[in-house]
C-alpha cells in the first residue's frame, strides 16, 4: 500500500498543451466516449422527466379528473422510464470503467515500456518508490479523471441544463430564484474545498506518521526495552496520535461545516420556492403540481452544482500527475547505439540477430577513465587492462573504491568518459548493447529473483530453454538437489523476490540463471553475507563450474575465489594499486597480504563456528 | 464480533460522547423529517385543507391566519427548521468525530503499548514480527470503519426509522405497503456485497501481482538488463495488466448490474409511492398536503437505505481486521505476569547458581547449570560458538528472559524478585543489532533523557569513538538516521548505541557481540575509555577477539549452554582448549593487534 501522496498547488494555471496531449489519449475510445455521454445523458434526462412527468401529468391529470382513466397507460410509460433509467446507469458505469481501464493501461503499459529502454543510470538516480508512484498511482488517477471526472461533468452540466429549461419554460420567475441561489453555492463550495483539502493532506500525513511511529515501535521494541524507554516511547507516539485526532476532528467538522451551509442554503432556495411559488399558485394561473415539481427541481438542482466545484478542483490534481507521467515517458535514454550500429545490428526490442558476430571473449581497457556528470570527478582513473578469453580477473578493494565502476563500464551500463574498451580488438561502442548483454552474464551480489517458478527464473537466462536444459544447469551449479527437495521441484514458487528461499539457495539459482545463458563474458559481484561452511562449499564449487571457460570478472569477497583467479587487482581510489597473482602479491606483503591474511583468520574462525 | 469487542473495549472515556452523538442523531433526524411535513402543509394550505400532519402546537400557529401569510410561515418555518437540522448536524458530526477518534485513539495506543510490551521471546520470532507489521494495515481499516461505516451504519438506520414512522404515522395503510421495499433492498444489497466480497479480494490481488511485477522489474532492472530481457518483461507487465482488467472488468460488470439496478429500483419504489398516492387521494384516504409529505418521505428512504445494506455487507471485511488486531492486542504482555516488586539500590555484583534455560517448546535446555559469580566492577569476557547460548545468559541480566532453573542473584537477591523495569534501569545493554530511531544523532545518544544536553552527548559520543564520525557529517549530531538522513555503516550504529547506554551510570554493562563491527583498534580505544571513567561498572563483553577477551579480568568460556573454561588469558592461553586455539589462530601472522583492521572490505 502506498501512503504516498501529493499536495498540489490549488492556484495552479490550466496547461492547455498538457491537456491536449491527455486528451490526444482518448482518440481511439471516440466511440466508447460517445455510449458514455448518450448513457449519462439519457440519465440526466430521465431523472429530469421523470419528476415532471410524475407531478405535471400524473399529479395534474388524475386528481384533477377525478378517476383513474388511463392511469395504467400512464404507468406503463412511467416504468418505461425506470427501465431506461436503470439500462441508462449500468451503460455508463461500463463505459466509463472501460474508458478508465484503457486509459490508465495505455498510460502504465507506456510509462514501463519506456522505462525499459532507459539506461541504467536513470535507475541509479531515481527509488523504485518514486517510479513506481508515477508509473501506477498517477496514471491511475488520469484515468479515473478522464472517466467518472469527465462522466460527472457532462452528468452535472445536462442536468442543471435539463432542469433550468423546464423551469424556464414553465415559469421564468421562478427559475431565476434558483439562478440567485446558484452563484452562492458555487463561492461557499470554491472557499471550502480549499480548506477541505488542506485539512485532509493534513490527517493523511500525519496518519502516514502515526503508522510510521507504530512500526518504528516495533521495529525498536527490543532496543526499547532494554533502555527502558516503554514510557516515553509511548508518550511521544500519543503526542503523534493525539495531533492526528484532532486534526481528524477538525477535518471532519470543516467538512460537517461545508455540508452544513451549503443545506442551509439549499434549505432557504426549497422555502423561497415555497412561498413565491405559493404566491403563484394562489394568484393563479400555476397549479400546484407545477409548484411539487419545482420544489423537487430544487432540491436536485444542489447536487451538479457542487459536482461541477469538485470536478474543476479535481483536474487540477490531474493536470499535477499528468505533468509527472509525461515527464517520464519524455526521458531520453542517455546510452543509446549510434545510427548505423542500430542500422546494423538492430534495436533491443527488434534485434537483427543475422548480423550479430560470435564473440571470443577478449577484453582491453585501454586508458579507461570514468566520472558522473561528464566526468568532473573521476571515479576510476586511467584504467588500462588486457584479459585473455577465458581468464579470470579479481577486483577487490574497500567498497567505494572503483570495483563496481569497472564492471559497470564492461556491462555498458556505463560508457567510459576517456579512453576505449575493446571486446574481440574493437571498440564496443561499434556493435549493439543488446549484442553485448546477449553474450555477458552479470550475477549480483544480492541476487535478485523474479516472483514465479524456480524453472522460470533458471529459464530467465535463455527464456526459450527446455527443462533439460533448465536441469542441467541447475545440475552443473549444484542447486539441483535442493531444488528436488522443494515441495514442487522445479515448479515450486519462489514467492516475492525469492523470499521463499534461503540466501544461498537464491545465489545458486542466479548462477544457474546465468549458466544458462552460456555467456562469453561472465561479471560476478561475490555476495558478502556470512553464510554457514557447508553452503559456502557448495558456492564455491558453483563458483568454479561457472567460470569454467569464459572471461571473468569477479568483485571477490572470498578467498578462494581470489586465489584461483589468474589475475588480482587491488584497487583504492579509483586506481590500481597492486596488479598480479595471488603468489606475486603476498610477496609484495602490501594491502593484498593483509586482507588475505585477515580473511584467512576469518575462515578459520567461521570453520570454528564462532562467527 | 470482534468489531463490536473492539469498540466496547476503546469506547472508554468517550461513552458520553457516544450517547451525545445517538441523541443528538434522533434529534437530527427528527427535524429533518419535519422539512417534508412542511412542504405537505403548504400544500395543504393551498389547497384549503390546512390540516396535516405537523405537531398540533405547530399546526396552532397557522390557525386562522391570511394563506399568504401562513404561507410565508411556512418558509420562515423551513428555514428555521433547517437551521435548527444543520446545526444539530454539525454538533452530531462533532460528537461523532470525537467518539470515532476517541475509540481510534484508544486502539492505537493501547495497541502501541502492548506490543512494546509484549514478551521478548514473541519479538524474537520471525512470524510474529510479520503479523505485527501486517496488523498497521488492519488498524487503518478498522479506524475507517469505526471512523466511517459505523456511524453511516448508524445514522441510515435512525433516519429510516424515524421517516418510517412520520410515514405511519401519516397513513398506516399506504406505508405499510410501500414500506415492505424497504427491508427488500437493504435484504439484496447486503447479499449482494457479503458475495462480492470475492471480487474485491480478486482485483485487490490482481493489483498487488501487477505491482510485484512493476517492482521486481525496477528493483532488478540490472538483471533485466544484463539478459537483455526487456522485451520479455513487457510481455509479462502485459500480461499482468491483462489479468488486472479482467478482474476489473469482471467487478464492475457486476457493480454496474447492481447500481443499474438498484437506480431502476429507487425509482421503481418512487413510481409505487406515487401511484398508490393517487390512488388513496381518489379514494379519499389521503389529502394532497399528506401525499406530497408521503412523496418525499418515499424519495429520501432509499438512499440511506442502499447505504446501510452496503455497509452491513462489507462488515466481515474490517471484522476480519478487526479479529488479527485483538489475537495480538490478548497476548498478555511480560509486565503483567512474573514482574517482581523489589527496587533494591544495586552494586553490581551477579551470582549464577546452578542456571538453567529452556524455550518452551525445547527438549534440551539452551543453558544448563551455570555457577559462577562475577564481582562488583569486575571485566569478564564471554566467548563461544555462536549458538552456544552466550546470548541466552546475558539476556537473562535484564530478564528479557527468565531463567528456568536454578536461582540468579543480584547482590544476593534474587534477580525474579526485583521489578523489570527497575533492573533494566541498571542494566545497561548493548545489542548486536541495535535499533536507532528515525530522529537525530544527538536525540538517539540521549534518547534515555528527557532533555538534551550536547556537550554530555559528545562527551560520551568521544568516549565511544564516534564523535569524529559523526561530526563529519554535513549536520554533525542533528543529522537523522535512518530513510530520510543519512546511512549509517553497522560499525557506526553499534558505537552510537554504545554511546547511548554511556550516557548513564549504569551499575551493570553488557556488550552483546556490540564491537563486532568495529576495527580492532578503535575496539582498543573505545575499551580505554571505558577502563578511565570514574565509576567502575560490572563490564561483561561478549567478543569473538582474543585482543578484546584478554584485557577481561576473567575469561569465561562457553560451549553447548555451559561453561568449559573460566581464567586469566594468561592462564587459558597455557591450558589445552578451545580459547588457545582461537588465540593461535588469530595470532598465527603477526600478533595478535594485526587481526581485522581496516581493510575488511564489507565491515
Amino acid at each position: 500500500m502506498h501512503e504516498e501522496f501529493d499536495e498540489v498547488d490549488l492556484n495552479a494555471r490550466i496547461n492547455f498543451k498538457l491537456w491536449k496531449r491527455v486528451l490526444s489519449y482518448l482518440k481511439p475510445y471516440k466511440k466508447l466516449i460517445i455510449i458514455m455521454m448518450v448513457a449519462v445523458i439519457s440519465t440526466a434526462l430521465v431523472e429530469t422527466l421523470f419528476v415532471k412527468y410524475i407531478s405535471e401529468d400524473g399529479l395534474k391529470r388524475f386528481v384533477e379528473q377525478g378517476n383513474l382513466d388511463g392511469f395504467s397507460l400512464f404507468l406503463l410509460g412511467m416504468l418505461g422510464f425506470v427501465l431506461a433509467e436503470g439500462i441508462a446507469v449500468k451503460v455508463f458505469i461500463m463505459a466509463s470503467s472501460r474508458i478508465e481501464q484503457k486509459i490508465y493501461s495505455l498510460l502504465t503499459s507506456e510509462a514501463f515500456s519506456h522505462l525499459q529502454s532507459l539506461s541504467y543510470s536513470f535507475f541509479d538516480k531515481y527509488s523504485v518508490g518514486w517510479l513506481i508512484s508515477r508509473t501506477t498511482n498517477d496514471t491511475a488517477r488520469l484515468g479515473e479523471i478522464l472517466s467518472w471526472g469527465i462522466n460527472d461533468l457532462i452528468w452535472s452540466i445536462f442536468k442543471l441544463i435539463f432542469i433550468l429549461i423546464v423551469m424556464l419554460t414553465i415559469s421564468p420567475k421562478l427559475a431565476l430564484i434558483m439562478l440567485i441561489v446558484v452563484p452562492t453555492i458555487t463561492l461557499v463550495g470554491v472557499f471550502f474545498r480549499k480548506v477541505i483539502i488542506r485539512y485532509s493532506w493534513k490527517v493523511r500525513r500525519l496518519n502516514a506518521q502515526v503508522s510510521g511511529a507504530l512500526n518504528e515501535g516495533i521495529m525498536g521494541a527490543k532496543t526499547s526495552k532494554s533502555l527502558v524507554l516503554e514510557e516515553k516511547n509511548f508518550h511521544g507516539f500519543s503526542q503523534i496520535v493525539h495531533k492526528f485526532r484532532s486534526a481528524s476532528i477538525r477535518s471532519s467538522i470543516y467538512n460537517s461545516l461545508y455540508y452544513q451551509i451549503i443545506a442551509v442554503i439549499a434549505a432557504f432556495g426549497i422555502a423561497s420556492m415555497t412561498y413565491f411559488g405559493g404566491m403563484e399558485v394562489l394568484i393563479g394561473p400555476m397549479e400546484s403540481s407545477v409548484l411539487f415539481l419545482f420544489i423537487s427541481y430544487t432540491t436536485m438542482f444542489f447536487e451538479p452544482v457542487l459536482g461541477i466545484a469538485r470536478i474543476t478542483n479535481e483536474m487540477k490534481h490531474a493536470q499535477v500527475a499528468a505533468e509527472r507521467v509525461f515527464n517520464i515517458i519524455s526521458v531520453e535514454p542517455e546510452l543509446i547505439d549510434r545510427p548505423e550500429v542500430l542500422e546494423k545490428y538492430g534495436t533491443y526490442n527488434a534485434p537483427k540477430k543475422d548480423n550479430w558476430e560470435a564473440l571470443d571473449g577478449t577484453v582491453t581497457f585501454d586508458h579507461v577513465s570514468f566520472g558522473y556528470n561528464g566526468g568532473a570527478n573521476l571515479v576510476l582513473k586511467d584504467f588500462s587492462l588486457d584479459v585473455e578469453r577465458g581468464k579470470s580477473v579479481a577486483l577487490v578493494g574497500e567498497t567505494g573504491a572503483g570495483k563496481s565502476t569497472i564492471v559497470n563500464l564492461l556491462c555498458r551500463f556505463y560508457e567510459p568518459t576517456a579512453g576505449s574498451i575493446r571486446i574481440d580488438g574493437r571498440d564496443y561502442k561499434e556493435r549493439s548493447i543488446a549484442w553485448l548483454h546477449a553474450n555477458l552474464g552479470y550475477v549480483m551480489q544480492t541476487p535478485h529473483l523474479f516472483s514465479g517458478t524456480v524453472k522460470d527464473n533458471i529459464a530467465y537466462g535463455k527464456l526459450d530453454a527446455t527443462l533439460e536444459e533448465v536441469i542441467e544447469a541447475a545440475k552443473a551449479v549444484n542447486a539441483h538437489d535442493f531444488i528436488m527437495k522443494l515441495d514442487h521441484g522445479y515448479d515450486s514458487e519462489v514467492g516475492e523476490g525469492g523470499n521463499r528461499l534461503s540466501q544461498g539457495q537464491r545465489q545458486l539459482l542466479s548462477f544457474a540463471r546465468a549458466i544458462i545463458a552460456n555467456p562469453k563474458i561472465l561479471v560476478l559481484d561475490e555476495a558478502t553475507s556470512s553464510i554457514d561452511t557447508e553452503t559456502e562449499y557448495i558456492i564455491q564449487q558453483a563458483i568454479h563450474h561457472l567460470l569454467a571457460g569464459r572471461t571473468s570478472f569477479i568483485i571477490a569477497h572470498r578467498l578462494s575465489t581470489i586465489v584461483h583467479s589468474d589475475l588480482i587487482l587491488v584497487v583504492k581510489a579509483g586506481e590500481v594499486i597492486e596488479r598480479g597473482t595471488h603468489e606475486e602479491l603476498m610477496q609484495v606483503k602490501g594491502y593484498y597480504y593483509k586482507l588475505y591474511t585477515n580473511q584467512f583468520v576469518e575462515n578459520q574462525m567461521k570453520e570454528l563456528h564462532f562467527m | 464480533m470482534k468489531i463490536i469487542q473492539i469498540f466496547k473495549r476503546y469506547i472508554k472515556g468517550h461513552r458520553i460522547s457516544l450517547s451525545m452523538s445517538l441523541a443528538l442523531v434522533i434529534f437530527l433526524n427528527y427535524f429533518r423529517s419535519l422539512i417534508p411535513l412542511f412542504i405537505g402543509k403548504a400544500f395543504a394550505i393551498l389547497d384549503g385543507n390546512p390540516d396535516s400532519s405537523l405537531p398540533s402546537f405547530i399546526n396552532a400557529i397557522f390557525l386562522g391566519r391570511d394563506v399568504a401569510i401562513q404561507l410565508l410561515l411556512v418558509a420562515i418555518a423551513i428555514v428555521v427548521t433547517a437551521l435548527i437540522r444543520d446545526t444539530l448536524n454539525l454538533f452530531t458530526d462533532l460528537f461523532i468525530a470525537n467518539t470515532s477518534e476517541g475509540i481510534g485513539y484508544n486502539l492505537q495506543t493501547d495497541f502501541y503499548k502492548r506490543v512494546g510490551e509484549l514478551p521478548y521471546s514473541y519479538l524474537n520470532q520471525a512470524e510474529t514480527g510479520d503479523l505485527i507489521q501486517r496488523s498497521i494495515s488492519d488498524i487503518n481499516r478498522v479506524k475507517r470503519f469505526i471512523g466511517g461505516s459505523l456511524p453511516q451504519i448508524f445514522s441510515s438506520a435512525i433516519q429510516i426509522l424515524i421517516y418510517a414512522g412520520q410515514m405511519l404515522l401519516i397513513n398506516l395503510t399506504y406505508s405499510s405497503i410501500v414500506l415492505i421495499t424497504v427491508p427488500i433492498l437493504f435484504t439484496i444489497a447486503v447479499t449482494y456485497f457479503r458475495k462480492m466480497h470475492y471480487a474485491f479480494e480478486d482485483i485487490e490481488q490482481k493489483e498487488g501481482k501487477l505491482t510485484t511485477i512493476v517492482q521486481e522489474n525496477l528493483t532488478g532492472i540490472r538483471v533485466v538488463k544484463a539478459f537483455a530481457n526487456e522485451e520479455y518483461e513487457i510481455n509479462k507487465f502485459n500480461n499482468g495488466m491483462k489479468a488486472f482488467l479482467k478482474s476489473w472488468d469482471h467487478l464492475m460488470n457486476k457493480m454496474s448490474s447492481y447500481w443499474g439496478f438498484s437506480d431502476g429500483y429507487s425509482y421503481a419504489v418512487m413510481l409505487l409511492g406515487f401511484a398508490l398516492g393517487i390512488i388513496f387521494i381518489l379514494n379519499g384516504d389521503l389529502v394532497i398536503g399528506e401525499a406530497i409529505s408521503l412523496f418525499l418521505f418515499v424519495q429520501n428512504i432509499i438512499w440511506p437505505t442502499r447505504v446501510l445494506g452496503r455497509q452491513i455487507g462489507e462488515l466481515s471485511r474490517s471484522d476480519t481486521a478487526g479479529k488479527r488486531i485483538m489475537e495480538i492486542i490478548d497476548i498478555p504482555t511480560e509486565f503483567e505476569k512474573d514482574d517482581g516488586t523489589l527496587t533494591p539500590k544495586i552494586e553490581g555484583s551477579i551470582e549464577f547458581r546452578d542456571v538453567s534455560f529452556k524455550f518452551n517448546d525445547a527438549k534440551t535446555p539452551t543453558i544448563h547449570n551455570i555457577n559462577l559469580s562475577i564481582k562488583a566492577g569486575e571485566t569478564v569476557a564471554l566467548i563461544g560458538k555462536t549458538g552456544s547460548g552466550k546470548s541466552t545468559l546475558v539476556s537473562m541480566l535484564n530478564r528479557m528472559i527468565d531463567h528456568t532453573d536454578g536461582e540468579l542473584l543480584i547482590d544476593g537477591i534474587d534477580i525474579k524478585q526485583i521489578n523489570k523495569k527497575y533492573l533494566r534501569k541498571n542494566v545497561g545493554m548493548v545489542l548486536q543489532e541495535p535499533f536507532l530511531f528515525s530522529r537525530s544523532i544527538a536525540e538517539n545518544i540521549g534518547v534515555v533523557r528527557s532533555t538534551i544536553d550536547l556537550n554530555e552527548i559528545k562527551s560520551v559520543a568521544e568516549i565511544a569513538a564516534v564523535r569524529n564520525d559523526i561530526e563529519h557529517f554535513e549536520k554533525g549530531f542533528d543529522t537523522l538516521v535512518g530513510e530520510r538522513g543519512v546511512t549509517l555503516s553497522g560499525g557506526q550504529k553499534q558505537r552510537i548505541a554504545i554511546a547511548r547506554t554511556l550516557l548513564e551510570n549504569y551499575k551493570i554493562l553488557v556488550f552483546d557481540d556490540s564491537l563486532s563491527a568495529v576495527d580492532t583498534e578503535t575496539d582498543l580505544r573505545i575499551r580505554r575509555a571505558l577502563a578511565q571513567r570514574q565509576n567502575h561498572s560490572t563490564t561483561i563483553i561478549i567478543t569473538h577477539r582474543v585482543t578484546t577477551a584478554m584485557d577481561a579480568d576473567r575469561i569465561i568460556v562457553i560451549e553447548n549452554g555451559s561453561i568449559s573454561e573460566v581464567g586469566t588469558h594468561d592462564e587459558l592461553v597455557r591450558k589445552e582448549g578451545l580459547y588457545r586455539k582461537i588465540w593461535s589462530i588469530q595470532t598465527q601472522f603477526s600478533g595478535p593487534h594485526n587481526y581485522i583492521e581496516e581493510v575488511i572490505p564489507h565491515a
